[in-house]
């Protein structure tokens, strides 16, 4: 029987996910049989699931799903299904800080129950029903007397650099990770802080201190690990560590220095008047077309995709910038809907397949295709900010969905004008009528409305 | 040994690091690394890294500062043999090997 294995989950010898009649099941090793029985019984995976750590796990047998034949044993673990997987890359400040502490949280219980986390890796944590949740059950381990935190230095690569990098630094993380799926490794971290920075307390440790003795050590031969068995590496030094940690990374704080947009909803150029039209226009698309998904493409702080979002299944909220979304995150977690997914992305260079093969990691557009896209003050952005022709841009909507909402932002309009202001006007095809030309050869234009005294349209897109 | 403290510090660069880090603390730790050393396997699933290790080691507290100690105080009785070539197939000359064995 062939089963549909996740090609991103292929490190850990002990499992890998695979989906199964629209379920998401995780295969076991015989070691990893005995250990998630033994975290299931003692209540464990229990207590971290109430707590809001760990995504919905169980085990179940092969028989009951009809693998019984398919060579996976006896017991294969469920969990809950995460519709959209995102990325490290593609979480704000608080979605990574957030994702942080929840490792930390997690390994914490764990020692507390003799038990470890084998790795801490970004990956092993989902933004899933409007939080931070862990997911890779098969990072718990047993808790060996003696042994250090393996997933140390890998949680300061992937979690406690970027951050820094981003709180100290003023410089946001997002390309960084995307750049490399391990992180921002130590000894490069260490030469990116300014000689002030490095006289913080846990830049000195975590940085300064470990990229010195990773320079002077990492080249030997000896055998570490071993060593620090006869160091008597202890719990509690681990515990402390772990405490430390989760510290320092609550002190960080995050300021959007550079953000373009994070003020946009106190500063944009909408009248009440034509803000309340667009919403009731948004609303009443989606009562229209009915999706069961959208895609808000450029979706700010989110307000489009929050209006919409009792309507629908789930809503993507996708935005280039990092402290929109951040935004976005925080109205999400305090008390907002959870089917809201805050992303940061770059429509004029999304997130690329990535890692292993090239399948490891999936591109953004595989992963944000819906039924219904907005476009709302997009467009202008993509073809004038971006050079993208209209007709390209028109292409690259109807791939993400096959109907929606776009407005279209006319050359006379403020902010365009802005755009234009210290370059060259080679937009002479930026017209009304070569945009609808180009969204009726793909879409059925179903109603238009003028706002800002006609410097812009809202479109309703029905499939064609 | 004194080889093996040449090629440690020929892995220095710049004086930032060295202001941040005594540069007998590093020496100790890496005598230490090579005096204690087993023949026990590796079993971690992921590469724990080396800096990451070790720093665990050093923000123990009380033990690892103990520790710490410990290996600077056999740093210094190395530093004597080497000077006074008394450490001709003594027990410490051992551990260097396989300190220098890169």
């Amino acid at each position: 029987m062939n089963l549909n294995f996740d090609p991103g989950s292929f490190k850990d010898p002990d499992g890998r996910i695979f989906e199964h009649q629209g379920s998401i099941y995780r295969t076991l090793s015989p070691g990893a049989v005995a250990r998630m029985r033994a975290c299931l019984a003692d209540g464990t995976l229990g207590a971290l699931i109430d707590q809001e750590l760990l995504i919905e796990s169980t085990l179940i047998s092969t028989a009951e799903i009809g693998l019984a034949d398919a060579g996976l044993g006896e017991t294969v673990m469920q969990h809950a299904r995460i519709p959209v997987l995102t990325y490290p890359s593609e979480w704000s400040f608080d979605m990574l800080r957030d994702a942080a502490l929840v490792t930390l949280d997690l390994l914490q219980q764990c020692l507390d129950r003799d038990l470890m986390l084998k790795d801490a890796t970004a990956f092993n944590v989902a933004f899933h029903d409007g939080r931070m949740q862990f997911f890779d059950t098969l990072s718990i381990d047993d808790y060996v007397e003696g042994a250090p935190w393996d997933g140390y230095a890998q949680f300061c690569r992937e979690f406690l650099f970027p951050l820094m990098l981003t709180s100290y630094r003023g410089i946001e993380f997002q390309p960084w990770l995307r750049g490399s799926l391990s992180g921002i490794p130590v000894r490069a971290f260490a030469r990116l802080l300014s000689l002030r920075e490095k006289f913080r307390g846990p830049v000195l440790k975590h940085v300064v201190l470990q990229a010195k003795l990773d320079r002077s050590f990492a080249d030997t031969d000896t055998e570490m690990r071993s060593s620090f068995k006869t160091m008597k590496f202890s719990k509690p030094m681990i515990a402390g560590n772990v405490a430390g940690l989760s510290k320092t990374l609550r002190k960080l704080g995050y300021e959007a220095g550079d953000s373009v947009w994070g003020d946009y909803a106190s500063s944009h150029s909408y009248s009440a008047e034509d803000e309340t039209t667009k919403r009731q226009f948004v609303d009443q698309a989606v009562d229209h077309l009915s999706p069961s998904t959208i895609v808000d493409l450029g979706g700010n702080i989110g307000d489009y995709s929050l209006l919409v979002a009792p309507k629908v299944d789930r809503v993507l909220c996708v935005d280039i910038d990092p402290a929109c979304i951040n935004t976005l995150y925080r109205r999400i977690r305090d008390g907002g809907p959870g089917n809201v997914i805050p992303i940061v992305g770059d429509l004029l260079n999304p997130t690329p397949a990535l890692g292993w093969n090239l399948t490891e990691r999936r591109d953004l557009f595989e992963r944000i295709r819906s039924e219904s896209f907005f476009a709302l003050a997009l467009v202008h952005h993509l073809a004038i900010g971006g050079n993208v022709p209209l007709p390209r841009v028109v292409e690259t909507l109807h791939r993400i969905a096959p109907s929606g909402v776009v407005e279209w932002v006319d050359k006379q309009d403020a902010m365009v004008q802005r755009m234009l202001r210290n370059r060259t006007d080679v937009f002479e095809d930026y017209t009304w009528d070569v945009f609808r030309l180009e969204l009726e050869r793909r879409f059925n234009i179903v109603k238009t409305v003028e706002t800002h005294n006609g410097a812009r349209r809202l479109c309703l897109l029905e499939p064609r | 040994m004194r080889l093996n403290l040449t090629r440690v510090q020929n892995n220095k660069h710049g004086s930032i690091r060295r202001f941040v880090f005594p540069r007998f603390l590093t020496l100790s730790l890496a005598a230490a690394c090579g005096l204690v050393t087993l023949s026990t396997p590796a079993h971690a699933y992921i590469d724990p890294g080396t800096g990451g290790m070790l720093l665990q080691l050093l923000l123990g507290g009380a033990a690892g500062a103990l520790v710490i100690g410990k290996l600077y105080w056999l740093r210094i009785k190395e530093g004597f043999q080497s000077i006074f070539g008394g450490g001709s197939e003594s027990e410490e000359s051992g551990d260097s090997d396989s300190e220098t064995g890169n």
